[in-house]
């Protein structure tokens, strides 16, 4: 075999590295948001007693 | 100067290779790997593996300036990637993943994700090669592809569409080549093939002649390489195996025991294990070990109990059980009408069964019409190969009107002459001495406990 399998697998990295940043952004996102919410509720809960 | 049995497939890497003297393992580290080496040890990622059972115990032994000698910790039995049953193949590359993340802490990463770097101590899977670190500079994970072969295809092969397709993996060495497993995929495979096997294959093809030139202008670091492992084991962590009805599956409940019978069966075999020694690194093959109920009886002796089984279902189904209990027990995927050959260069890199050296005690039960009867096999092939694999052995025969027997004669001609008690025991008696026999209670099937000659 004479060719290189290797510089295929590193720039699909390119790629993935971008899907995978973006899923990251998105849970650290959707992670913030709710415990932004579950203050408030444990805010609210706080206030009730 | 020790002399050295030098582990043949240990000849990929210059870095250092693995010898064995005196039923010792060692792992010799030559010069060129001795920086990688120290700042392994000393950044504290070694310990870190170590503690936390991920990677294979060694003994700094003796340390000059052309190389370092180690005593490995020794895994009690060798099991390959074609073996497993896909929930432990699925724990395999994830400790993949998070040895690589965790190297990343400490300013390495794997050089290397071949699907052999990783073995099991019953359901945990270790790393086994101390010398697959490599330092890190902002970059890509030059392991990729190699992980892609060895876990993401095979993973995704059978969870998308055959949980038997691993055993491609005795065909391709060095994994399943990615355009193989493309074709084989056609348009299954969801998101995860599509990235990982589809686009990689494609970008493969495209920069196949590129060679150093391109990867210089490649601009990536470490939390795109992290994001890309998180992304990866959450994907994998994703795949669940789907249980379908299989002929195993249910076995106990078909059989013609009664409970008298199995109770009588478990006291044999019980009574059997008295007579015989296991020491901390023995191991005991139970063959056809369906879901493990027989495997169990030898815990509290062996710590080590290979549950060999066909059937990909219950195989899988006693791994999750053995896991979850965390019991002394590797149950693996393994055809006995088959068995897994030797492979690589020379045939001599992964090893056949029998080549992986002999178990303290193997059970065969419920088996010998099986082998006999449904693949014409005689007594005297069965008791010699038997003979190549265990010293003591629990086999129970089951006589031609057992009910069991008579189903597979049902659609078969009766050619099985030989077929008889008188026989079995004359044939194996040239093989193994017979210590022991008994009657199961309410059936016509007996037990004997055999030692090799």
């Amino acid at each position: 075999m004479y060719f290189d399998p290797g510089t295929g697998s590193i720039i699909i990295q390119l790629i993935l590295g971008f899907i995978a940043g973006f899923g990251a952004f998105f849970v650290a996102f959707r992670t913030k948001i709710k415990s932004f919410f579950s203050r408030k509720k444990n805010n609210k809960n706080d206030k009730r007693k | 100067m020790i002399k050295e049995n030098k582990e043949y497939s240990s000849f990929r890497d210059p870095a250092g290779y693995i010898f064995y003297k005196d039923d010792k393992i060692y792992r010799k580290i030559n010069k060129c790997y001795f920086k990688e080496y120290d700042h392994f040890i000393k950044s504290g990622l070694y310990d870190e593996l170590k503690n936390s059972n991920l990677i294979v115990k060694h003994q700094e032994i003796k340390k000059t300036k052309d190389y370092i000698l180690l005593e490995v910790e020794k895994i009690p039995f060798i099991s390959y990637p074609y073996e497993w049953c896909f929930e432990a193949y699925k724990q395999a590359a994830l400790l993949t993943l998070k040895i690589t993340k965790i190297a990343l802490k400490y300013g390495m990463i794997l050089k290397d994700a071949t699907a052999y770097n990783i073995q099991f101590i019953n359901t945990n899977p270790i790393l086994i090669d101390t010398l697959s670190f490599k330092f890190y500079k902002e970059e890509p994970w030059l392991a990729y592809g190699q992980f892609t072969r060895h876990f993401i295809a095979p993973l995704a092969l059978m969870y998308y569409v055959d949980y038997h397709l691993n055993i491609l993996l005795k065909n391709y060495i060095d994994g399943i080549p990615l355009d193989v497993a493309v074709n084989i995929l056609g348009r299954r495979g969801g998101f995860f093939s599509k990235q990982h096997i589809k686009w990689q294959n494609k970008m493969i093809l495209k920069h196949n002649e590129d060679g150093k030139t391109n990867l210089k202008q490649i601009n990536i670091n470490k939390k795109t390489v992290l994001n890309i492992l998180t992304m990866l084991e959450i994907n994998i962590n994703k795949l669940k195996y789907k249980y379908s009805n299989s002929e195993w599956l249910d076995y106990y409940h078909n059989t013609n025991y009664d409970n008298n019978s199995s109770i009588s069966k478990k006291n044999i075999i019980n009574s059997y294990l008295e007579n015989i020694n296991f020491k901390r690194e023995d191991f005991c093959y139970d063959l056809g070990a369906n879901d493990g109920k027989y495997s169990r009886l030898l815990k509290l002796k062996c710590q080590n109990i290979i549950a060999l089984d066909i059937d990909i279902n219950v195989t899988n189904k006693n791994y999750e059980e053995a896991n979850l209990n965390n019991e002394p027990i590797l149950p693996l995927v393994f055809d006995l009408n088959n068995p897994s050959p030797s492979i690589g260069f020379a045939n001599n890199e992964r090893l056949s069964l029998e080549k992986r050296g002999k178990s303290q005690l193997m059970l065969a039960l419920a088996l010998i019409h099986h082998l006999s009867i449904s693949n014409n096999l005689s007594f005297d092939m069965i008791a010699k190969y038997f003979a190549n694999l265990t010293k003591y052995l629990i086999i129970e025969f089951i006589p031609k009107d057992d009910s069991q027997v008579q189903i597979l004669l049902k659609t078969r001609e009766d050619i099985f002459k030989d077929y008889n008690e008188e026989n079995f025991i004359n044939i194996f008696s040239k093989y193994f001495k017979i210590i022991k026999k008994d009657k199961i209670k309410n059936s016509k099937r007996i037990l004997y406990l055999m030692v090799k000659i």
